[in-house]
This record gives C-alpha cells, sequence and structure tokens, in this order.
C-alpha cells in the first residue's frame, strides 16, 4: 500500500518535473530564437508596446482588446486584477495557453507560390525574390501556465514578438531592413476581493524579464567597414533587464437578470516599471479605463466593450492608438465569437471550449505606423489548451 | 391513460430539448459568421478610426515609394518641405522619388555595379549597362534629385544619405553621357552649358564618399576628360568619340 502511494508520488513528481522543464525549455527556447532574430538596438526612450497590454489573450485580441472590463481566463493577469472577484464561485479556472501569431503577408506569398507552383508557373526569378525581400515577417508566441481563484492567482507566463520587413526606399532612400522584437517572461500572480456587492478591487505582481529590439539595418551598413560596426551595434544595443511590473485594477458593476452595466479602471506599471542594471526603458505608469454592456441570459452573454488606455497620453500617442472596441458572444461558456475593432483595424474570432482542450483562432491587425492606419500588419492567431473546471 | 400522459409529458420534454438544442445549434451558425463579419463589413479591411488620426504624411510617402507610386510621393515630400525647409530625411526621400521616376533607383544602380565590375570595357560603357533609357525628361528628374541631395548641409548627411548621393551624382553624370552618346543630334548641338554641367557633375561624382566602384568610375572619367584640351564642348565630345583634341 505505502509503496503503492509512493510510487505515485514519486510519478507525480517525475511528472511534475517534465512539465516545468518542458516550459522552462520552452521560455529558454523562444529567449533563444527571439535573441538569434533580434538584431542591433538603438536606445529609444520608450518601451515598442507603449500604451499597449503585456500580454493580450488571443481571442480578447480579436474581440478588439477591449479587456478591462471582461478578460479571457489569464488575460485578468494583465488586464484587471479585480475582475475574478465579481464572478460566482471560488476556483475559476486551472488553465494553459499556447498560442502562435503569424503575419498574414508571408503567408499570402507562400499561397500564391504553392498555386503558381502546382500550375507549373513559379519562377525563381528577381520578381520572386524582390517579393520575398520585401513581404513582412511577423512571428509571436505566447505561453501561459497557472490557476486562478475569485481572491487571487499564479501564473507563469513567456510572450514574444518579432517584425521583419525589407523595404527597397527605406526612410531615406537606400534599401533598408526595419527590424522590431519584444519579448517578456515571468511570473504574474494577483489578488482581489469585493467591496460590496457592486465593487472589486485587485493588484497584480510581475517579476518579470524584458528584452526589445528596435533597428533599422540599411545598405551602407554593409558598405566598406559597415559590417564590423553593425556586428558592433548588434552586441551593445540588444536591451534586456529584470524588472517588477506591479498593476492596481477597480471595476463597479451594476447587475440585473438580464442586462450587465461594467465600469473598470486600471494603474499598468504603477509608479514605472524600471529594469535592474539595464539600458531597457522604463515602463511608463499609465491609467486605463473601461465600459462594458452585457446583455444576457443565465448562460450566455454579449459583452460589448470600449477600453481607452493611458488617458493621461503618458507615451503621446493619440486617442485613436489607445482605444479598442469590441464585443464578445459567449454561448452556454462552450462557444465563443468575438469581433471589433483593435485600434481602429477589424479582428475576429473564435472559441471553442471543450473543457480538456480550448481551441482558439483568429484574425487581428497590429499597427507599425506612428498613427494608426498607416501601416497595418495583418496577424492570424491559433491558440490551444486547457480550462478547468 | 396515465401512460398516455407520461408519454406527451416525455414527448413535450423532448421536444423542447430538441428545440432548445436546435435554437443554440443554430444561434452559433447563424450569429458566429455573422458577428465576426461585421466588423471587416462595416471596414471593408480598412482601418476606421484613420480619418480621426492625426496625418503622418512623411509614413505614407514612405509606402506609397513601396508601391511604386512615385509621384505621389513626390507630391507629399514637397508638401512637407514646404513646411519644414530642415526635414532632411524628406529631401533624400524625394531625392529617390525622383530618381525613381527616372527609372534609377539606389539598389539598381548597386547592383548593376557589381554586374558592371565583372564585365570588361570603358566605364562609359559599363554605365550603359546599368543605366536606363536617357532623355530630357529623365534628365530634368535626375537633375531634381541631386539638386534635392546637394541640398542637405555636408554636415547633417548620415552614411546612408551620403552614399545615395554619391550614387546619384554618378548617374547623373553618366545618364547625361548616355544622352549624348546615343542623340547626336543632341551632342551636335550641345550647349557650353550643357557641356560645363556635365563635366561639373563627374566631377561632384568623382569627390562625393560613398560607394566606392561607381565613385572610381566617375572619378576615372573626370581625369580623363580634365586632360582634355580644349572647351567643355571640345572634351565632351572627344570624350564621346565624334572629335579629335
Amino acid at each position: 500500500m505505502l509503496s503503492g502511494v509512493s510510487h505515485k508520488i514519486h510519478s507525480f513528481k517525475r511528472s511534475h518535473k517534465i512539465v516545468t522543464c518542458a516550459v522552462f525549455g520552452a521560455i529558454k527556447i523562444s529567449f533563444l530564437a527571439f535573441i538569434q532574430l533580434s538584431s542591433a538596438t538603438t536606445a529609444h526612450a520608450e518601451p515598442l508596446r507603449k500604451s499597449s497590454l503585456l500580454y493580450e489573450n488571443p481571442f480578447d485580441l480579436s474581440a478588439g482588446g477591449a479587456s478591462l472590463t471582461r478578460a479571457t481566463q489569464e488575460g485578468v493577469l494583465f488586464a484587471n486584477p479585480s475582475l475574478p472577484a465579481l464572478g460566482s464561485g471560488l476556483l475559476r479556472w486551472i488553465y494553459s495557453r499556447t498560442s502562435i501569431h503569424f503575419g498574414a503577408d508571408a503567408i499570402d506569398l507562400a499561397r500564391e507560390s504553392f498555386k503558381k507552383k502546382k500550375a507549373g508557373e513559379l519562377k525563381v526569378d528577381a520578381q520572386l525574390i524582390e517579393s520575398v525581400l520585401k513581404t513582412p515577417i511577423h512571428v509571436g508566441n505566447d505561453l501561459n501556465l497557472g490557476f486562478i481563484t475569485a481572491f487571487g492567482g499564479v501564473g507563469i507566463f513567456q510572450c514574444s514578438r518579432t517584425d521583419i520587413q525589407g523595404r527597397q526606399f527605406g526612410s531615406v532612400g537606400l534599401p533598408e531592413v526595419r527590424t522590431r522584437a519584444e519579448a517578456a517572461a515571468g511570473v504574474a500572480a494577483f489578488a482581489a476581493m469585493p467591496v460590496g456587492d457592486t465593487v472589486s478591487v485587485g493588484a497584480s505582481f510581475k517579476p518579470l524579464y524584458a528584452a526589445e529590439s528596435y533597428e533599422n539595418i540599411s545598405l551602407s551598413d554593409f558598405s566598406g567597414n559597415g559590417t564590423q560596426q553593425l556586428l558592433s551595434e548588434l552586441k551593445s544595443n540588444t536591451q534586456f533587464g529584470l524588472g517588477l511590473s506591479t498593476g492596481l485594477g477597480a471595476t463597479a458593476q451594476y447587475r440585473t437578470t438580464n442586462f450587465d452595466l461594467r465600469l473598470a479602471a486600471t494603474i499598468d506599471d504603477l509608479g514605472q516599471t524600471k529594469f535592474i542594471n539595464s539600458n531597457v526603458s522604463p515602463w511608463k505608469q499609465i491609467v486605463n479605463i473601461g465600459l462594458g454592456l452585457i446583455p444576457h441570459t443565465r448562460s450566455s452573454a454579449v459583452h460589448c466593450a470600449f477600453d481607452l488606455r493611458d488617458v493621461q497620453a503618458a507615451y503621446g500617442e493619440h486617442w485613436t492608438r489607445r482605444s479598442r472596441a469590441g464585443c464578445k458572444v459567449l454561448l452556454n461558456s462552450r462557444v465563443g465569437f468575438g469581433a471589433g475593432f483593435y485600434q481602429g483595424w477589424p479582428s475576429f474570432g473564435v472559441v471553442l471550449n471543450l473543457v480538456f482542450l480550448r481551441l482558439e483562432a483568429g484574425s487581428y491587425t497590429r499597427e507599425f505606423g506612428s498613427e494608426v492606419g498607416t501601416i497595418g500588419r495583418r496577424v492570424y492567431f491559433v491558440a490551444t489548451g486547457f480550462e478547468m473546471p | 391513460m396515465k401512460k398516455h400522459i407520461q408519454n406527451f409529458n416525455g414527448s413535450q420534454a423532448y421536444l423542447a430539448f430538441s428545440l432548445k438544442l436546435w435554437s443554440r445549434a443554430s444561434a452559433c451558425i447563424l450569429l458566429g459568421p455573422l458577428i465576426i463579419s461585421i466588423p471587416v463589413i462595416v471596414s471593408c479591411g480598412d482601418n476606421v478610426a484613420e480619418r480621426y488620426a492625426p496625418a503622418n504624411d512623411y509614413e505614407k510617402a514612405e509606402l506609397d515609394m513601396e508601391r511604386s507610386q512615385f509621384s505621389q510621393a513626390s507630391e507629399k515630400l514637397e508638401t512637407i518641405l514646404t513646411a519644414e525647409p530642415n526635414h532632411h530625411k524628406a529631401r533624400s526621400l524625394l531625392a529617390a522619388a525622383y530618381a525613381a521616376q527616372a527609372g534609377i533607383t539606389t539598389l539598381g544602380l548597386i547592383k548593376g555595379a557589381a554586374i558592371a565590375s565583372g564585365t570588361t570595357g570603358s566605364p562609359i560603357k559599363k554605365f550603359n549597362l546599368i543605366l536606363p533609357e536617357a532623355s530630357s525628361g529623365s534628365l530634368t528628374l535626375m537633375d531634381n534629385a541631386c539638386t534635392s541631395m546637394a541640398l542637405i548641409p555636408d554636415a547633417d548627411l548620415t552614411t546612408e544619405m551620403s552614399l545615395q548621393r554619391s550614387l546619384f551624382f554618378s548617374a547623373y553624370a553618366f545618364l547625361q553621357i548616355k544622352f549624348f552618346a546615343t542623340n547626336a543630334e543632341a551632342l551636335a548641338n550641345i550647349s557650353a552649358n550643357d557641356a560645363a554641367k556635365l563635366i561639373q557633375t563627374l566631377a561632384n561624382a568623382a569627390s562625393s564618399s560613398g560607394n566606392s566602384a561607381l565613385t572610381t568610375l566617375a572619378a576615372t572619367v573626370s581625369t580623363s576628360i580634365a586632360a582634355i584640351p580644349g572647351d567643355d564642348i571640345t572634351k565632351v565630345k572627344v570624350t564621346l568619340g565624334v572629335s579629335t583634341p
């Protein structure tokens, strides 16, 4: 009997060790991949993501990214830590999620090339090479694992995005390759409590390792001794560092039988997030507000929301860039559809929750210009994982 | 009787359950595609907030360049420069837009230089391989491109701008040579001003820092043309082989 228990404990420890190794292995691989994909960085006064969330759940992204009044699963750790205290039940979710994001441009090019190849029309000529060089490559991946209760929760996370684009005329007329990459990994924990029946408050803590890179590699970098200079920049200008990001959130809810109204306010990077022994630009403290309108039945709901991030414009972004709007339709907590406007760009997605398997897929567009509507990069995503109970 | 009632209740419950299931399935089938298509239909795939956002003509000009809409890029950049004459990046990009309209790009020149370096023949022949057809229109555009680059003060030139300036000076000089080499009437009636401009552009190209392969070719021709006795018209005609020193 005892040996059976001992064997079970040993098996559990072993499987636990395997899971832990797999998770941290994945984090390590992602970081190595990130560093390899990243290039030299010019020191920037501001982080690349500016007022955007450190991590956004893919289904929330597909619903326009308006997640302050309703975030999906692990999204609450980043969007609004006060949200879990408003629902019913103690244990909310034990979750795991892996998602990959890839730019539509590269997929379109691959699809066209495949069609041409099938028709026997594919030629490896100057035109094809030029198309390949000019097609932006956008890849990203996220990994999350943890549990969430009504009063607190903890999880590990890792997210990374890399965007590479070749431009024939660049910013001054010369060919250049623009690279932009950002990544973060760490632990996210939160505590939340209800205040009366209609209000909840929460706080989140995220010790994390962040890295980012932004560089325009011009043709002139490869002339003369430019290559050596570029390599030197590669070495010295990649920014990464360890920091602690703290957030606060509060949500007010007005409930009736078939209609809810939610108002939320959050503070991200309370008192700035600074990085130890690093040249990573501090993440500024920002205040965000959100409004949610939720007509619902006992089991299904339509959640329409609008978020305005960084209301004080700490990063100097125009309000159109700080806006998120969209709706999520959740049917019996098993099927969900989301659609919205992420910084004004259309987004959509679907989620299927089969308890042991959760599938999400959709599309959104990320803005790479200084103002919305300039350089929109359409991105597809697929995510898989589980959600219990 | 009781059994019939039970059967009836059972059928009713079954029917209600079926209807409920069907209504949910219908809801999924009908609502799902409808909801997810709304933003795409409303926006036609474009950004709905763009009209409220401040315009960034410089970034839009960059995009026009990538889409080969060079005249539109020129218009935007000229507007920017009217308001901000010291916007050197815009001036450099405007030069690239003019040159692109003349069929000359920095990428094309560098690729061409690499090909030409592997061939034998005079520098003029090598440049003839690289450059597009020369016309009075393309010469005007290249003149605009070089003037635009020359307006950027040396102190404000970045490495990229220096390279572009050097390439455009060389290309413009050899485009002029190509124009007169392929147009006998124009060469016969070449004015002193045109001849002086050609020689000066060659000298500018030879003295500019940047791409060594093209600068060396320009320097070779510039040196040999300077050694020819006589006025500028004679120098050009001798270089093009229609006259003797």
